[in-house]
């Protein structure tokens, strides 16, 4: 049993490292000259060792308009973060636990609406933006993000979830709805709090789609798009440049992935009940 | 429970999403079935609202005519691809037998869309064919390729690392880690990733070929080389998600059923067939539909490995719509393309919600 068990183990070790060597390459050709990746990229040992070593395609990165493509992108994933996370709980507690008049129609549209694939209305979102005047703002390229009721639905499923006892005592203290939103409910969501807000932190930052087609001017770019214009002028030129500028631009969604991950884990296992 | 204000505050609660839900995903959705009936260029309108035409079902007349199209059943006379048909059909047999798809909707649908594919690959168009748009078939089957290809290694190889990792300990926890962890790539970054690894001359993949003293392959420029790489990128890039779902379902089975089947003799092939695929099922279905849903979009991996691929063979449908809206200006045509793929999307949609119900 226990040779079985070694086995296997290192079958999935082997596996789980083949599946992490484009990441470990990556990481080493940004670490390597310019000149040099023009004419190989496999210099040493297949290029897995940066030899010559530089962090210079670091510094250049950050001297070029990147600063400026972090900044854009920052304010839209944080405000798209913000809003949804804060509109999707209030919406969330209000279906998971208010009787209200018009409940048993408003809330199965909104759930008809998680059919919609949202990435795919970037042709009437453009005519209906031009036609408001936000193309090249921060505002219209986080707009559209507010509207998907995928974080509805999980605190929705989540407020189901949590005991009914917890409210009624403040009911009878005389606390009324926002007040025990705010001061009793809220707390108590913090695991599914995370995972919408995480999600859509996650999912604006790597956005391609509408910042592609929403964001024409140059000092309006995300990450995802400049580097994506970029890649396609000069790549063969500054390739580890661009290299770093990737590696940069990853390292805050792998982070919250990997930081939350117990959270997010049991965040989908409740929304997929 | 009810109390003072109740619908008052409900409704301060739920108005600001209501807002939003309504501006910016149902009023487009509507607004995207108006355009398409519409002679819609981006300038023109832009310039002036009333340049838009009304031309009624000309824009889908457009994509979906044409003659001279044919069903070809001599493709499917090469030797790999009967053994492949047969392999289909002896094992939906065995599992038929042994009643394991009785109880597996998700399997059964895996089946089903795998011999849609197959015979996918048999709708040719003749010498002389005539299109009045001679991509969009062409693809609507890339798309369907790719997302099945897609969806399905996704799914299958997220099962095989969930059950080797599904262990206690800090080293498990770590493999975990690493394999959820390529989730946060974004899509530019992967993609110039796998076109170092496998695209032309040059690349890591080819430097390693000639080292063993093989000929270099221009993956990226071939049909069906091109497309795995699409496939092996996107697979890559998705597998997190689903292996914490099904792990998740792995631990929500108790052990005491596989004590059992112990004490009765069964085999570790058995456990996993009659035990742990059950098990699993349910979240097989979702997550094999939820991520063909999510493939039938891809886009961006397409456009910047293969960038639509060697003579459009690798070309997809959210190209297609973003190529006819903004570089063809076209934003009529754009729009009933996107309502197409919407009615396969929504096809899908449909068959999972009617599998759960079956399932339950």
């Amino acid at each position: 049993m226990s040779k079985r068990l070694t086995l296997n183990f290192f079958v999935i070790l082997i596996a789980c490292l083949i599946w992490f060597t484009p990441v470990v390459w990556v990481i080493s050709l940004s670490f390597q000259p310019n000149e040099l990746l023009q004419k190989t990229t496999t210099n040493f040992l297949f290029g897995f060792f940066p030899i010559p070593f530089t962090i210079e395609n670091y510094i250049k990165m950050w001297s070029s308009s990147f600063d400026i493509w972090v900044m854009n992108t920052l304010i839209v994933a944080l405000c798209a973060t913000f809003f949804t996370t804060l509109f999707c709980s209030m919406a969330g507690y209000a279906f998971a636990r208010i009787d209200f008049f018009g409940r048993k129609f408003i809330y199965p549209f909104v759930l008809a609406g998680l059919m919609i694939p949202g990435e795919l209305l970037f042709i009437p979102l453009f005519t209906q933006f031009s036609s408001l005047g936000l193309h090249n703002t921060h505002t219209g390229l986080f707009l559209p993000k507010l509207g998907v009721p995928f974080g509805v639905f999980i605190m929705t499923q989540y407020f189901k979830g949590v005991p009914k006892e917890v409210e009624e005592a403040s009911v009878i203290d005389g606390a009324n709805r926002l007040q025990i939103f705010v001061r009793i409910m809220l707390p108590l969501a913090l695991p599914a709090i995370f995972t919408v807000a995480i999600v859509n932190f996650g999912g604006a930052w790597n956005d391609y789609i509408w910042p592609l087609v929403s964001a024409s001017e140059q000092h309006m770019r995300t990450l995802q798009v400049g580097m994506s214009l970029q890649l396609g002028n000069r790549l063969s030129m500054y390739m580890g440049t661009s290299l770093a500028g990737i590696i940069i631009s990853t390292i805050p969604t792998i982070f919250l992935l990997v930081y939350f991950q117990k959270y997010l884990l049991r965040g989908f296992a409740l929304g997929t009940k | 429970m009810r109390i003072k204000n109740d619908n008052f505050y409900a409704y301060l609660l739920i108005v600001p999403f209501l807002f939003f839900f309504l501006a910016f995903l149902i009023y487009p959705f509507g607004k995207l079935f108006f355009m398409s009936f519409y002679d819609w260029n981006l300038m023109a309108v832009a310039i002036n609202p009333d340049n838009a035409k009304f031309i009624g079902f000309e824009n889908y007349i457009y994509l979906l005519a044409g003659e001279g199209v044919y069903y070809d059943f001599t493709v499917f006379l090469t030797p790999i691809k009967i053994c492949l048909l047969l392999l289909i059909i002896a094992t939906i047999y065995i599992f038929h037998k042994n009643e394991i798809l009785k109880h597996n909707v998700g399997l059964k649908f895996f089946f089903i869309f795998a011999l849609i594919v197959y015979f996918m690959n048999g709708i040719k168009p003749t010498e002389d064919a005539y299109w009045e748009d001679d991509l969009f078939w062409k693809t609507v089957r890339n798309t369907i390729i790719l997302a099945f290809y897609s969806a399905y290694g996704v799914t299958f190889i997220a099962i095989i690392i969930a059950i080797a990792t599904n262990k206690k300990g800090v080293t498990f926890t770590i493999i975990r880690t690493m394999f959820w962890a390529t989730g946060g790539v974004g899509v530019v970054g992967l993609s110039l990733v796998f076109s170092q690894l496998f695209g032309g001359y040059g690349s890591l993949f080819n430097n390693a070929l000639e080292a063993f003293g093989y000929d270099p392959y221009p993956f990226t420029q071939k049909t069906i080389a091109g497309r795995f790489v699409i496939i092996f990128a996107t697979v890559w890039w998705t597998i997190g998600l689903p292996m914490i779902l099904f792990i998740a379902a792995l631990q929500q089975i108790p052990d005491e059923r596989y004590e059992a089947a112990r004490i009765d003799g069964a085999s570790n092939s058995q456990m996993f067939w009659y035990i742990t695929l059950p098990g699993v099922s349910r979240i097989f279905l979702l997550v094999s539909v939820l991520q063909i849903i999510a493939h039938l979009q891809i886009f961006a991996q397409s456009q910047l490995l293969t960038g639509g691929g060697p003579n459009n063979n690798s070309r997809t449908l959210v190209q297609l719509i973003y190529e006819y809206s903004f570089r063809d200006m076209r934003m009529g045509s754009g729009a009933a393309v996107s309502v197409v793929l919407f009615l396969i999307i929504g096809f899908f949609t449909f068959l999972q919600f009617r599998l759960f119900k079956e399932n339950e």
